[in-house]
């Protein structure tokens, strides 16, 4: 009996480190296509909520104990001192979400208030990741065209949309992150796993799979066809996103099996999703790390946003006696707050180091193709400030970034200047659609 | 344990799927208190339900071509629509159709309502990865069942497998097109695996990736007036999806394609049918326990230094006041009335002791103390999830009756009202000295609606405990429930919530309200005002069945307007 398995017995992710067990199927081809295009450039908007607290972040104009962990990757980083979120029309709403959907859609916000919000706005537009992984030629050509994750999706209370995502395929049509590592995994590398490696049974056992899935496909697509031509007009929207993830599932069922340096690892078999507790967060995020990096290696996706939690966020730290995150951020409790966000450099800071010290296939390190944009929805909690707010940005020669290791004084930027700095970079010289408030593209942070 | 501030954005878990849409009845009241500006208008009288009658001059009747009389004249309130079934339905519809595990299915929804779940998430990529995870976890299991099996010609059972379960999955008949695709389905999954069940595996799998099972369809056939009437699937699976939370059940299927349900009698003894199954009174509970946010009982945290708060204590709360939904709802009258002033309890040992109730020898159901209990809204659970964590709250309480019972629909805080009750909290000791301070600020425009109401619960601690004395920073401080009330029909003094539950039982308006709150779950969405008028025709009958419930749950179920639909807006 073949040892390879569809439906995972055991979970399985990819890591490029110490892996003498063979390749899987799919990331065959992100290995081809990667040699074929050494441009290929990344862009990941890395999310965590619930503000800063000034005096630790900044310490007399250099690194403070929130930004320490960052000090072995700072040669890769450049935090941005004194830079705005600008919230348009409609912009007065929940002081989480309008940050969220200003800094990712560049946006006007609708009147229109999101079934379960209270006080919040829905966007008006797609977000700007979405828009530049549709038009920009950088994003394209990858199997998964951008990806959307979160360590930790749960809200208390309020279910709203704008605290709850990221990345948006249009007005009001939320893209949800991911929580599930083992989901993310089925979507970026097809579920399947060779455990046992590249031998002919599980080749043989993979042509089965691809056959099963092709013939499903052809009747989902069929059937896709057929009612698009009887729902309303009002569900479009809705079935053209389902007819471009049919496109998705569809463009994985091609390519060959080749050589090449993708190799699994394995790790821990059940992850404990669906709680509030930061240290099962940490352990999901662990996991989704895992799979980034093995994606950029794979070249099988260039665009991805990840929130560390949801906006307005309720995780509890009960190493530093908070709750709920979030409460604890209008108590303005800031030592405990101090700790909280410096929680969230110490974990993200691994993350950044490995893509330093990962080889990227098409010659360096992964982080040299990469830009990180470290974010936040406030910039402190407790008065929900949007000014001057606590960001950085990680990345390399190819993209661009340039004098790192440094805080750079941007006082006077927005949120929407980061997008106009980088457009060039990601191949969209031309940004037309930004309605809230920017200056252009910042001087001396790209080259 | 929430903050002031998030406990307060987290009860605003609004009946708001549109600011423009709200229940007739209160139109006035929300229209004053808007922006919290301080305007006061009360022309509400006891009697005032405006909206709520059938517009003049429109004769009532049947309508032509249709077999159901007499049908309400009213205009449809539905447009003809398709839905995403939600993670829940999926997962019901997957486990029942296949008699399989229940899927665990969590894409995510645009906000979840109360009891209302919210549209479900597009189909995006991650979607449908989870869904094709989901339809082959599935088809595995069914290669072990007994759909993988034949003993006789294989392609006479494939043909019968598909007749039984695609028909079923996508409500209604295949066509000859799908059928043929489903049978190659069939086929190569036939030749690929080498036996029958390798080809009823990846129908499975066809089917349940399929739009036509992941979409709901409300588009009926035109009727003989320019209306559009669902078609007899169509119907049972909304009659299902509402009662059952499934897809139909057999009996159901069956009655939709012989005919049965087209006539109002068939589809009367449908609805009774379903409304004995204790999976359908399980379903409806479980609704009415959301509506009032039973839900989160038992994982609910108190403050550890209360006294009387024990980790078990929140569960026997859950577990008492749901005993009294169902008990009301399915074993004694079914009334409103009942609902809200019953003092029948089924307690263990620690909501007895919480209740200071003796339990006689060999029984766990009690009568709980007169002048201390009344209904529903005064039981200890109830009470405990609407507070904070040490300390009561007016507004909670206020608005859990404002709100669910008298459909009010105030605006959310803005930013500096969330900042005036943080300090307000600081300097005054007492819920109900917060309220009345906000009584006399701008903030009286919205909170006139619900903080007199919530001051009479005062009566209750922060886990429903019935207390004399409030504990605070300045001392000891005396209970005070007693006020004057100016909201909907409910006028004068009331002395405590014992006593607003009485008046709540006699009141119309709330009467209106369960209408309106049954209606919008059966539509699954918020009624708008122009809704009055096929909403009226409910209340009436609500009415004049002296408030019954489970009449008001089959008057909803055999309800015209949730089998009529209007053209879409173009």
């Amino acid at each position: 009996m073949s040892e390879f398995t569809a439906r995972r017995s055991r979970r399985w992710f990819l890591e490029v480190a110490g892996g003498s067990v063979a390749l899987a199927y799919w990331l065959s081809q992100g290995i081809g296509r990667a040699q074929g295009l050494p441009g290929a450039k990344r862009l990941l908007i890395l999310h965590r909520p619930n503000g800063s607290i000034r005096e630790d972040w900044l310490r007399n104009g250099a690194r403070g104990p929130i930004l320490e962990p960052f000090a072995p990757v700072w040669s890769h980083a450049v935090a941005l001192k004194g830079m705005a979120v600008k919230p348009g029309k409609n912009g007065n709403g929940d002081p989480h979400g309008r940050s969220l959907v200003t800094i990712m859609t560049g946006s006007d916000m609708s009147p229109k208030i999101p079934p379960g919000s209270d006080d919040g706005r829905w966007n008006t537009t797609e977000s700007l990741d979405q828009k530049w992984a549709r038009e920009s030629p950088v994003f394209n050509g990858v199997p998964v065209k951008s990806l959307q994750i979160g360590a930790n999706g749960k809200m208390s209370g309020l279910q709203e949309p704008q605290n709850r995502t990221l990345s948006y395929s249009g007005a009001e049509q939320p893209l949800y992150p991911v929580i599930n590592p083992n989901d993310v995994f089925s979507r970026v590398f097809g579920s399947t796993t060779m455990p046992g490696g590249d031998t002919a049974a599980n080749q043989a056992a993979l042509a089965k799979l691809r056959r099963r899935r092709e013939s499903v496909l052809t009747f989902v697509r069929a059937d896709l066809t057929r009612v698009r031509k009887q729902f309303p007009a009002e569900s479009r929207a809705d079935l053209e996103l389902h007819e471009t993830a049919i496109r998705e599932l569809e463009s994985r069922l091609d390519g060959t099996a080749s050589g090449a340096a993708c190799s699994p690892a394995m790790i821990e078999a059940t992850l404990p999703v669906g709680d509030l507790n930061a240290a099962n967060t940490a352990r999901i995020a662990e996991a989704h790390f895992a799979i980034l990096r093995a994606a950029f290696v794979c070249d099988l996706t260039r665009m991805v946003t990840f929130m560390w939690a949801t906006g307005a966020s309720a995780i509890s730290f009960s190493d530093f006696k908070i709750s709920d995150h979030h409460n604890t951020s209008h108590n303005n409790d800031r030592p405990a707050l101090s700790n909280a966000d410096r929680w969230y450099s110490q974990r993200t800071a691994p993350f950044i180091q490995s893509l330093i010290d990962t080889p990227d296939p098409r010659g360096g390190r992964l982080i040299d193709r990469t830009l990180v944009w470290y974010i936040n929805e406030n910039a402190e909690g407790h008065d929900h400030n949007l000014s001057d707010m606590p960001f950085v940005l990680f990345g390399g020669d190819d993209v661009g970034l340039v004098q790192r290791g440094r805080i750079a004084d941007v006082s006077g930027t927005t949120s929407n200047d980061v997008w106009l700095s980088i457009a060039a970079t990601f191949g969209m010289p031309a940004v037309k659609s930004l309605q809230t408030p920017f200056t252009g593209p910042i001087p001396g942070l790209f080259a | 344990m929430q903050s002031f501030a998030h406990a307060l954005r987290s009860f605003f878990a609004p009946a708001r799927r549109n600011p423009a849409l709200r229940p007739s009845l209160v139109v006035a009241i929300v229209a004053s208190c808007a922006g919290c500006t301080g305007v006061v208008s009360n022309d509400l009288g006891p009697s005032s339900t405006p909206g709520l009658e059938s517009p003049s001059g429109v004769p009532k009747g049947e309508l032509p071509g249709s077999t159901f009389a007499p049908l309400v004249p009213c205009a449809p309130i539905l447009p003809r629509r398709v839905t995403r079934l939600s993670d829940q339905h999926l997962a019901h519809a997957v486990a029942d159709l296949l008699r399989v595990e229940q899927p665990e299915i969590e894409t995510g929804s645009l906000g979840e309502q109360a009891f209302l779940p919210g549209k479900a998430a597009a189909v995006n990529a991650s979607v449908a990865v989870k869904l094709r995870e989901v339809a082959e976890t599935a088809a595995a299991q069914v290669t072990r069942g007994d759909d993988a099996s034949c003993s006789g010609d294989e392609s006479k059972c494939a043909g019968a497998f598909l007749d039984r379960f695609a028909a079923r999955a996508f409500r209604r008949p295949l066509s000859m097109e799908e059928r043929a695709e489903l049978l190659e389905v069939y086929d190569v999954g036939r030749e690929i695996e080498g036996n029958h069940a390798g080809g009823v595996s990846l129908v499975v799998e066809a089917v349940l990736q399929a739009p036509s099972f992941i979409y709901l369809t409300e588009l009926g056939n035109k009727d003989t007036n320019g209306a559009y009437r669902l078609t007899a699937q169509e119907l049972a699976s909304k009659l299902a999806l509402f009662l059952t939370d499934t897809l139909p059940d057999d009996t159901l299927w069956a009655a939709a394609n012989s005919g049965k349900l087209d006539s109002e009698a068939g589809l009367a003894r449908e609805i009774d049918r379903l409304l004995a199954l204790p999976r359908v009174r399980a379903n409806l509970s479980s609704a009415l326990y959301r509506f009032f946010d039973l839900e989160s009982l038992p994982s609910l945290k108190k403050d550890e230094s209360l006294p009387n708060y024990s980790p078990q204590l929140t569960q026997s709360l859950y577990d008492e006041a749901t005993w009294f939904i169902d008990d009301v709802l399915w074993q004694k009258t079914g009334s409103l009335r009942e609902l809200l002033t019953s003092r029948a309890a089924k307690l263990d040992a620690t909501s007895a002791a919480l209740y200071g109730v003796t339990l006689p020898q060999g029984s766990a159901q009690v009568m709980l103390p007169e002048h201390e209990r009344s209904g529903i809204l005064t039981r200890a659970g109830l009470m405990a999830v609407k507070a904070h964590d040490k300390e009561t709250s007016v507004v909670f309480r206020g608005l859990t009756v404002a709100r669910g019972l008298l459909c009010a629909n105030p605006p959310p805080p803005d930013p500096s009202a969330v900042a005036l009750g943080d300090s307000l909290r600081k300097t005054i000791p007492t819920e109900r000295g917060r309220a009345e301070a906000r009584l006399e600020m701008a903030c009286k425009g919205c909170h006139r609606v619900f903080d007199p109401v919530g001051i009479t619960f005062e009566l209750y601690g922060p886990l429903g405990e019935l207390r004399t004395q409030i504990p605070s920073a300045q001392g000891a401080q005396p209970v005070d429930t007693a006020f004057e009330l100016s909201v909907a029909d409910i006028q004068g003094p009331v002395a405590d919530a014992v006593e607003l539950s009485d008046k709540l039982a006699e009141s119309r308006a709330v009467r209106e309200c369960m209408v309106q709150q049954v209606a919008a779950y059966a539509v699954g969405e918020r009624l708008a005002p122009e809704d009055a008028c096929t909403v009226g025709e409910l209340a009436k009958r609500f009415e004049s069945s002296g408030g019954d419930l489970r009449s008001l749950l089959k008057d909803v179920a055999t309800w015209p307007a949730l089998r009529r639909r209007r053209q879409e807006t173009p």
